[in-house]
């Protein structure tokens, strides 16, 4: 009997449908978007000069710092959504010929490898997987299509004590390849693959990544442009959580049993929904805008599972890599005043302990590997329909461990590789690689605008001259053209919650932050897909703190206000919207860190 | 004509450039005057002689400027505009 999951219940929902196109909604987000520059830097021209609080530069001086990398963001964002240029799409490769320049060689139909990594994901989870995968069709009968299942957790029958993977695979009649160690994480895993396998192409999933059966026709044909190194498609969530009655989870979480309170809390609050996508993880806003919208500067990044890439390309990086890294060596030697016989020799020894590295051992493999790639000139196609589903991240924990091993990879190359500075990239890669980088460092600047309105009500000092004519004039401009351009440029998709959690995860950012600057190695956490309803109470200990001052706050200046005694009234206004802001986007995580399904109450 | 439409692009994002800078110095023209120059003086209109309003509104000048939301040129300006109407006030009140 086939084992039971939780989101057996979703396998009827259907993806998404990519947004199409609209070359005047374009040109309308690039006119928007170059008067939002323009008011945002006569904003902040006006800040600096004219609207420092000479009495409290200590507050005055970190908002206005905030609010300038705030706007960074803004312009790279305005840059990087600037154009859509979604690749043409063509019919699925045949021959070798199509994709390859096979000189005088015998042409030969491509052969297509599928990976399926795994490493400690529930077996028959990753069955449903390869079933998938088995169910992928193509035109084309003498195409030979091999699927592997890469387990890095030695599940091969040898320990007990853990689940057997290569029984799965067997049943399922699928190869199986297994290493002795787990060096160099999934990048590794893929390098053991690379090396055992021969396709022309080859399909990335994950362990919980269900291809549909077209992904191999839909996706194959862009590789006959030979500059195309890999193609994303994208990751849709089919288990995000459903909205819920808020009268429910009144009745649920309090236990109200009496059927006339229940009426009553059913007639107050039932048709208000809450809780759907509770941990904000609907991607289509990084895929169909963010990631798509990089297609302009082809430089649309790798995100692993449900990808399609050339084995030439990865491989030809590969090599520039090892050549690159013996060359080092080999002038490191000469630094030492070694002798030549002594370098021929040394020489040998490390061009047989160099290993070959198709995908960087990386934290981050993903975007380091599609940036080397970049820079060495092959380009990248975000496909927009999605092709596949996932599963998303069920608890805050396993949320937590997973973006932070995001921002920790990609600050890691920001300090060790960082793309600015990288050869070979274009300027628009090199703002997009950044873009992403900087999104990363928000915590910095969220902390602030979070601590501010807080210290207002405490200090009663304003980090302003005045909330004065002067100041909206200047203000409310760049922050209603702001509004617009974003609105314009994510057209379709709604993007509180994405709003919610860029706020509230600056937490767990900040800590991320401070482990790569101390010089911690990044770990490589493999994403639990299982639902863990663990106590979550202390990752949200600094969400409450800064919501609890922010009360206090607000009833202390009432207080003040209604006594008469307020020094600054239109300052307590401003700051209590603001708060109010702050408390909105906060809030998601606390109820994310409480939320359980319906099921898991009852 | 077809042969030119490369250049409605660039056509557009110029205009686009001058329309945001032409914008941006709107705004930088814009101050409160516009809105009540006429309104503000008649708050003290003989009809509104009131000593305790003046009092009042003298008292929020000096708070607001210790709270550093009034500049003293603005300060200066405010009380310009104070003095003027009361003596305009008192000239109309004399015989």
């Amino acid at each position: 009997m086939q084992k039971q999951f939780y989101f057996d219940r979703f396998e009827s929902r259907r993806p998404y449908s990519s947004i199409p196109d609209n070359k005047y909604r374009t040109l309308l987000f690039q006119f928007a978007g170059i008067i939002t520059i323009a008011l945002g830097f006569a904003y902040l021209n006006w800040r600096w000069r004219f609207s420092l609080n000479p009495d409290a530069l200590w507050f005055s001086i970190p908002l206005v710092t905030a609010e300038s990398l705030s706007f960074i963001s803004t312009i790279m964002i305005v840059i990087t959504f600037w154009s859509n240029k979604d690749a043409e799409k063509a019919p699925p490769v045949h021959y070798l010929s199509e994709i390859e320049d096979i000189e005088d060689a015998p042409d030969r139909p491509v052969k297509i490898d599928i990976f399926i990594a795994s490493y400690n994901e529930d077996v028959e989870l990753v069955r449903l997987s390869i079933r998938d995968a088995k169910k992928m069709a193509y035109p084309f009968s003498d195409v030979k299509i091999k699927i592997y299942v890469l387990d890095d957790g030695r599940r091969d029958g040898r320990d007990l004590s853990k689940e057997n993977m290569k029984k799965v695979a067997e049943e399922e009649q699928v190869n199986y390849l297994i290493r002795e160690h787990n060096q160099g994480y999934k990048a590794g895993n893929l390098k053991n693959a690379l090396e055992h396998t021969d396709g022309d192409l080859f399909v990335i999933l994950d362990a919980d990544t269900r291809a549909f059966p077209e992904f191999l026709i839909h996706t194959t044909g862009y590789f006959k442009k030979r500059t195309v190194a890999w193609v994303q498609t994208p990751q849709w969530f089919y288990d995000t959580s459903e909205p819920e009655k808020l009268s429910s989870v009144i009745t649920s979480k309090f236990k109200i049993v009496n059927k006339k309170i229940n009426g009553i809390i059913d007639l107050v609050f039932g048709k208000i929904k809450v809780n759907e996508d509770i941990f904000g993880n609907e991607p289509r806003l990084f895929y169909d805008v963010i990631l798509r919208r990089r297609n302009f500067h082809n430089a649309a990044f790798c995100c692993g599972a449900g990808s399609i890439h050339r084995r030439e390309a990865v491989m030809s990086l590969a090599v520039k890599s090892f050549a690159e890294e013996i060359k080092k060596k080999e002038l490191e030697l000469v630094k030492k005043n070694k002798s030549n016989p002594e370098i021929a020799n040394q020489k040998n020894s490390i061009l047989l302990d160099q290993e070959l590295i198709p995908f960087m051992f990386h934290a981050s493999e993903d975007i380091y590997t599609s940036m080397m790639l970049h820079s060495d000139k092959w380009e990248s196609i975000h496909h927009p329909d999605v092709e596949c589903k996932m599963l998303s991240t069920q608890d805050l924990d396993s949320w937590i461990k997973q973006h932070q091993r995001y921002a920790e990879g990609s600050l890691d190359i920001a300090f060790k590789d960082n793309p600015v500075f990288k050869k070979g990239l274009t300027w628009g890669q090199k703002i997009a690689y950044t873009s992403t980088i900087w999104s990363y460092f928000a915590p910095l600047w969220i902390l602030i605008f979070l601590l501010c309105p807080i210290v207002f009500f405490f200090s009663l000092t304003l980090p302003v001259k005045a909330y004065s004519f002067d100041f909206f004039k200047h203000f409310l401009p760049f922050q209603i053209m702001n509004t617009i351009t974003i609105t314009l440029g994510c057209w379709g998709i709604a993007t509180k919650r994405g709003d919610q959690y860029y706020i509230s995860s600056f937490w767990y950012m900040l800590m991320a932050l401070l482990s790569v600057l101390s010089g911690k190695k990044v770990k490589f956490n493999v994403t639990q897909k299982d639902k863990n309803y663990s106590n979550s109470i202390r990752h949200v200990l600094p969400h409450m703190a800064l919501i609890g001052l922010s009360l206090i706050g607000i009833t202390y200046n009432t207080m003040l206000l209604i006594s008469g005694h307020h020094p600054l009234a239109s300052g307590f206004v401003a700051n209590a919207f603001w708060t109010i802001f702050n408390i909105t986007a906060l809030s998601i995580m606390i109820r994310a860190a409480y939320w359980k399904p319906m099921e898991a109450f009852n | 004509m077809k042969k030119y439409n490369f250049l409605w692009k660039p056509i557009f994002y110029i205009f686009s450039i001058l329309f945001a800078a032409w914008l941006v110095n709107e705004i930088e023209k814009i101050s409160p005057s516009n809105f009540g120059m006429q309104k503000s003086p008649k708050i003290f209109d003989a009809g509104n002689s009131d000593h305790q309003s003046r009092k009042q509104y003298l008292k929020s000048l000096f708070v607001n400027y210790r709270a550093g939301q009034l500049d003293s040129a603005k300060l200066d300006e405010k009380l310009t505009l104070f003095l003027n109407t009361v003596e305009n006030s008192s000239n109309k009140n004399s015989p």
